[in-house]
């Protein structure tokens, strides 16, 4: 038996040769930005008694075995809903490594068989990924408070990790025409390196990528969409002030949870919509030291806690002598409707009395959401987006930058993730320069003895000759390009209901950010579409006002903002320095902190007033703020994609479709990085279709032509 | 206690075929109620499987012979030079233990009864009875169904049979040799082997050529007719009789297959057995020009004045197959070599090694011995290797 199907390192039984067929591929050309996988068609395993134990008799019908993820997924332990690693192996040469999943398992006649079927790293790892969402991802930062150190202090360190707080314009959080603005403005955000850094190890995988340590990549930001709030039982909370009060019924509290509640006058208002059922708690100690009338024998305190102005709970202290410690504990069934108020009241008997600890709080009875205000402490992982899916969010983000994702054959769930740009070895210049040499006398460079361009010792060479691989007894078939393309190329973020999304995309018939390309092919028609989880957003930018800020609200009838929920952003971040005029962070009594002559700014550009880089797709066709050094030409086609598009939409450019011979040995050092040379021709190799280690048969491979090296 | 065995597989009993348990629990009426049944191998639980209640009975019903079966292993283990005794031990059957839970409401509650037993690689009877299963006749005796009284074996020729006694016991047993003459006299006294303890299951090499290596050279000389062989285990085992048989004229192709009992048998064709091969072959075209660096031109021929192959053979392969034949054959050996066909591991032995084969021939009729006189039996074999030709 020349093949070995390892399963979390355990070999299965086979019974005969491999005949399943393998196919190969990092990209497919004819189906526009998407990304592929090796992957097999089904592969019959029979039922030895080795693999039954391996595959932990899940043929039988009541099989429930217990499964520890923590565990190898093979065994007692085979869970068929998870992948399990797996490794193929043709003459001891490794031809496959990825996960098997098994797809369903036939007794017939009694005979078990299970099929099976294998996918690459990727696949392996886009179905550890499965279902999970971002905000089940724990970044492992402590929570924050939000306060002004906190959104001023973020701005220092751009740099991939940490929480950044940047001024975006979400509505009703301008003060002073948009030059002051309140706390609301600076949402925290998380950096998309940590995004993909815990997507890919928290599935168990590891990975290399240059890309994202670049300081382009450090600075994407992902800013929370929905107002800062929390979840929990817990709807008012205050701590008493420490504090001596003469003739004044109303002891003074500081919210470390104020939720929906605002202090009105004296008293606490509760602000929200719905009614509120729980407990009103008052706690509250301390001594009288002054009663009107004086005590003679004896006269009565009452301190209680009220409700609308109206006591719900109350205790009387009689005071025989000056001073008199008081101490009180209520806790009362409470159903605040909107615009109740809540306080705590000492009667007028009390001429002078102190507080030296209490508490005023209001617990809900059931879960309620409430907003989180300035100073109060908050979970950042409460403000990771909600209902995005991991997979969704990181193929976006392959999207964007036009990402190969593959794999190396020596190290297992681990990824390689290159933009395109990168992706070929970049060995152009010194085999351009030998052809350039040679160019006229002798177009093919001798390798000692041997017919090939590059010699077979595959380990360093960025070019192989496969022209002694083509199987002539095959059909060639050459497909032009325009025939398997779309007429247009459409890059789009996902639409949004905000005020300037929709006005622009109501104006120019496409979305803020989009880009479409025309190939120009006249006999394609159809439109193929790369399309992400992100919306765009527009920048913004006021007369008056030198700051430039990502704007999100919507606009009522009447003009007036309006915030609303949004679709989740990308953003640049970047601290912005050197504000000719002073400004100030609000709370709602008043200044945060010190003027700032700097803000942290966050856009699709990477610097509003000297941009250089763009996340859009394409450049707008209208700004809502004035650029005077010009709008950059490096957005994402342009950077990303441009030259991938140029190579498949030549008029040129071509699919060849035809057999080569194969081995497991080339199978094992497949790398689709390097081009491939056929009888004069450079070409890149697409997609092994339906290699079988053990046909011994020619391999049917798809190529697209190289039309330039570089660009 | 909630749970109850209501009935269990009888003593050796065969995993090959159903090995059931019946429990039963009071507890049916809980709330999703399931039956929990946790089968452990060598202390380590392979399999957890739940069940509901038979609605009819509200009974536990499993069948652990699917389960059981995969852990079965033979014991196969010829040793070179060839000995008597050449391995003892527990293969051949299953010790497992079973814990009887129950799960309800959401909470598992395993292990509430636990029982061990064990399972036999006998294949499944044609007419099981409700008495005790096939394999309880072999206890102490040869794990065989062969014709005692008729057994060829020749020099530098293995022949294998296996023993049994009461399963988990291990007995202090010896061999007796008596060497016959033509005409059925004994020719001189019984040699007696040493005494070796023998597990469950032994397996043997009864061959002359192992017997005089373990005895003593000459315990079966070389002009002897036959010899007989019993096992003294305290009490002595039916003999098997040997005849030997020298000269060949064609060469004699043995074979060495897992009987129905569990144990092993050989078995030699000794008239002519003929091999085949059937031949596979890969081509692929290439281009007729090449490249030659030694003159920077582009030729049809290689510097040696070979022309260019333009269609090449990258890759062949053969397989092999046997046709064997036996020499005449006893109707009851016949209907015993029935078992040979059904067998799933078979070896050929050829130059001092067993090579895998697989049995093609898939038809046997049974003989009857006032009926059918003249037996002989043809078997298709398959080298169970695929061999390369040469790759280019």
């Amino acid at each position: 038996m020349k093949t070995q199907i390892f399963l979390e390192g355990f070999e299965l039984d086979l019974d005969g040769e491999l005949s399943s067929e393998f196919t190969y591929s990092v990209d497919d050309v004819v189906d526009f930005a998407s990304r592929n996988t090796s992957f097999s068609k089904t592969i019959v395993i029979p039922g030895s008694t080795r693999n039954n134990k391996l595959f932990g008799h899940i043929f039988d019908f009541g099989n429930a075995n217990n499964h520890n993820p923590n565990v190898a997924n093979v065994g007692a332990n085979f869970n068929a809903a998870k992948s399990a690693q797996c490794v193929i192996m043709n003459d001891h040469i490794q031809i496959f490594k990825g996960v098997l999943r098994l797809l369903e398992i036939v007794i017939d006649a009694g005979s078990i068989e299970y099929e099976c079927a294998v996918f690459g790293e990727l696949g392996g790892f886009m179905a550890s990924v499965g279902n999970k969402k971002i905000e089940q991802i724990d970044f492992g930062i402590t929570n924050h408070v939000w306060n002004y150190n906190q959104i001023v202090g973020s701005w220092d360190n751009v740099s991939g990790g940490g929480v950044y707080y940047p001024l975006i314009d979400y509505g009703r959080v301008s003060v002073n025409n948009k030059n002051d603005w309140n706390f609301r403005a600076f949402r925290p955000a998380l950096y998309v390196k940590q995004y993909v850094d815990k997507i890919i190890t928290g599935s168990g995988y590891s990975y290399e990528c240059d890309f994202f340590n670049t300081d382009f990549f450090k600075r994407l930001i992902i800013p929370c969409n929905t107002e800062l709030s929390r979840s929990d039982n817990n709807a008012f909370n205050a701590t008493a002030n420490v504090a001596t009060y003469t003739t004044n019924n109303y002891p003074a509290f500081t919210p470390t949870t104020a939720g929906n509640f605002t202090l009105v006058g004296s008293v606490w208002r509760y602000n929200g919509t719905q009614p509120l059922s729980g407990n009103l708690k008052l706690r509250l100690y301390g001594q009288i030291t002054d009663v009107f009338p004086n005590p003679a024998p004896v006269t009565n305190v009452i301190v209680s806690v009220q409700h609308n102005g109206t006591n719900v709970a109350q205790q009387t202290f009689p005071v025989f002598s000056e001073p008199w410690t008081y101490f009180v504990n209520f806790d009362v069934p409470v159903t605040l409707n909107p615009n109740d108020t809540i306080n705590a009241f000492v009667s007028s008997t009390a001429n002078v009395y102190n507080v030296s600890d209490g508490q005023l709080s209001v617990e809900s009875s059931a879960v309620v959401i409430v907003p989180v205000n300035y100073g109060e402490t908050f979970s950042i992982n409460s403000t990771i987006p909600k209902g995005v899916f991991q997979k969704d969010f990181f193929a976006s983000i392959v999207k964007m930058f036009n990402l190969y994702v593959t794999e190396v054959p020596n190290k297992s769930k681990h990824l390689v993730i290159t933009p395109y740009s990168d992706y070929y070895l970049n060995q152009y210049a010194s085999f351009t320069d030998n052809l350039l040499q040679v160019e006229g006398t002798n177009l093919l460079v001798p390798d000692t003895g041997d017919f090939l361009l590059i010699d077979q010792d595959v380990a360093g060479a960025a070019i192989l000759d496969w022209t002694n691989k083509l199987d002539r007894s095959k059909p060639i078939r050459l497909k032009p390009m325009s025939e398997l393309n779309g007429r247009y190329f459409e890059y789009k973020y996902k639409s949004d209901g905000d005020f300037y999304n929709e006005q622009y995309s109501k104006k120019y018939g496409i979305g803020y950010g989009d880009f479409i390309e025309d190939t120009g092919f006249e006999f394609a028609r159809d439109v193929q579409t790369a399309d992400i989880i992100f919306a765009a957003t527009p920048l913004v930018g006021y007369n008056g006002q030198e700051k430039v800020y990502s704007t999100i609200f919507k606009l009522s009838n009447t003009n007036v903002e309006d915030q609303t929920e949004h679709v989740i952003r990308i953003m640049q971040a970047k601290k912005i320095e050197g504000l000719t005029n002073g400004w100030h962070i609000k709370t709602d009594s008043g200044n945060a902190g010190a003027q700032l002559n700097r803000y942290g700014y966050a856009g699709h550009l990477d610097d509003p007033d000297n941009p250089l880089s763009d996340i859009n797709f394409g450049a707008p066709k209208e700004l809502f703020f004035e650029i005077t050094t010009g709008y950059p030409a490096a957005n994402l086609f342009n950077s990303q994609w441009s030259e991938y598009v140029a190579e498949i939409t030549d008029k040129n450019s071509k699919l060849l479709i035809a057999n080569i011979m194969l081995n497991p040995i080339d199978i094992f050092n497949l790398d689709f990085r390097r081009l491939i040379y056929i009888d004069g021709s450079l070409w890149r190799l697409n997609r092994v279709i339906d290699f079988n280690p053990n046909s011994n048969e020619t391999t049917k491979c798809e190529f697209l032509k190289v039309i330039n090296l570089t660009y | 206690m909630a749970i109850t065995i209501n009935s269990v597989p009888p003593n050796y009993s065969t995993a090959n075929d159903d090995l059931f348990f019946v429990v039963s629990s009071t507890n049916t009426t809980q709330t999703n109620f399931k039956y929990v049944f946790a089968v452990s191998i060598g202390g380590s639980v392979v399999a957890t499987i739940k069940q509901f209640p038979d609605p009819s009975n509200l009974k536990g019903i499993f069948n652990a012979s699917a389960i059981v079966r995969d852990y079965l292993t033979t014991n196969f283990k010829p040793t070179t030079p060839g000995s008597l005794f050449e391995h003892t031990g527990t293969d051949g059957l299953v010790s497992y233990s079973i814990g009887f839970g129950e799960e309800y409401g959401g909470t598992e509650y395993p292990n509430l009864v636990t029982g061990t037993w064990n399972a036999y690689n006998t294949t499944a009877e044609l007419f099981p009875a409700n008495g005790a299963p096939l394999l309880a006749s072999f206890v102490s005796n040869w794990m065989t169904e062969r014709d005692l009284g008729d057994v060829q074996s020749a020099f530098g020729e293995p022949l294998h049979v296996s023993w049994m006694n009461a399963s988990g016991s291990s007995i202090n047993t010896t061999a007796s040799i008596q060497v016959y003459n033509e005409n059925g006299t004994a020719a001189g006294t019984p040699a007696i082997s040493g005494s070796w303890p023998l597990n469950a299951f032994s397996f043997l090499d009864i061959s002359p050529s192992a017997i005089n290596q373990t005895i003593g050279a000459g315990t079966i000389p070389s002009t002897a007719f036959k010899y007989g062989i019993r096992l003294n285990y305290g009490s002595l085992s039916p003999e098997i009789m040997v005849r030997l048989v020298c000269s060949p004229k064609f060469t004699p192709v043995t074979l060495h297959f897992l009987n129905r009992l569990g144990g092993f048998d050989s078995f030699g064709f000794r008239l002519i057995n003929k091999q085949s091969r059937e031949f596979t072959r890969n081509t692929y075209q290439r281009n007729s020009w090449q490249y030659d660096s030694g003159s920077s031109s582009v030729k049809l021929f290689d510097s040696y004045r070979k022309m260019n192959p333009g269609v090449i053979t990258n890759a062949s392969q053969m397989s092999v197959t046997y046709k064997l034949r036996s020499d005449m054959i006893s109707a009851a050996n016949f209907n015993w070599l029935g078992q040979l066909i059904g067998s799933p591991e078979v070896y050929m032995f050829q130059n001092g090694y067993y090579f895998p084969v697989t049995i093609k021939t898939t038809n046997w009729e049974q003989k009857i011995k006032y009926l059918d006189k003249m037996n002989v039996l043809e078997l298709d074999v398959e080298y169970s290797r695929k061999l390369n030709g040469q790759f280019r």
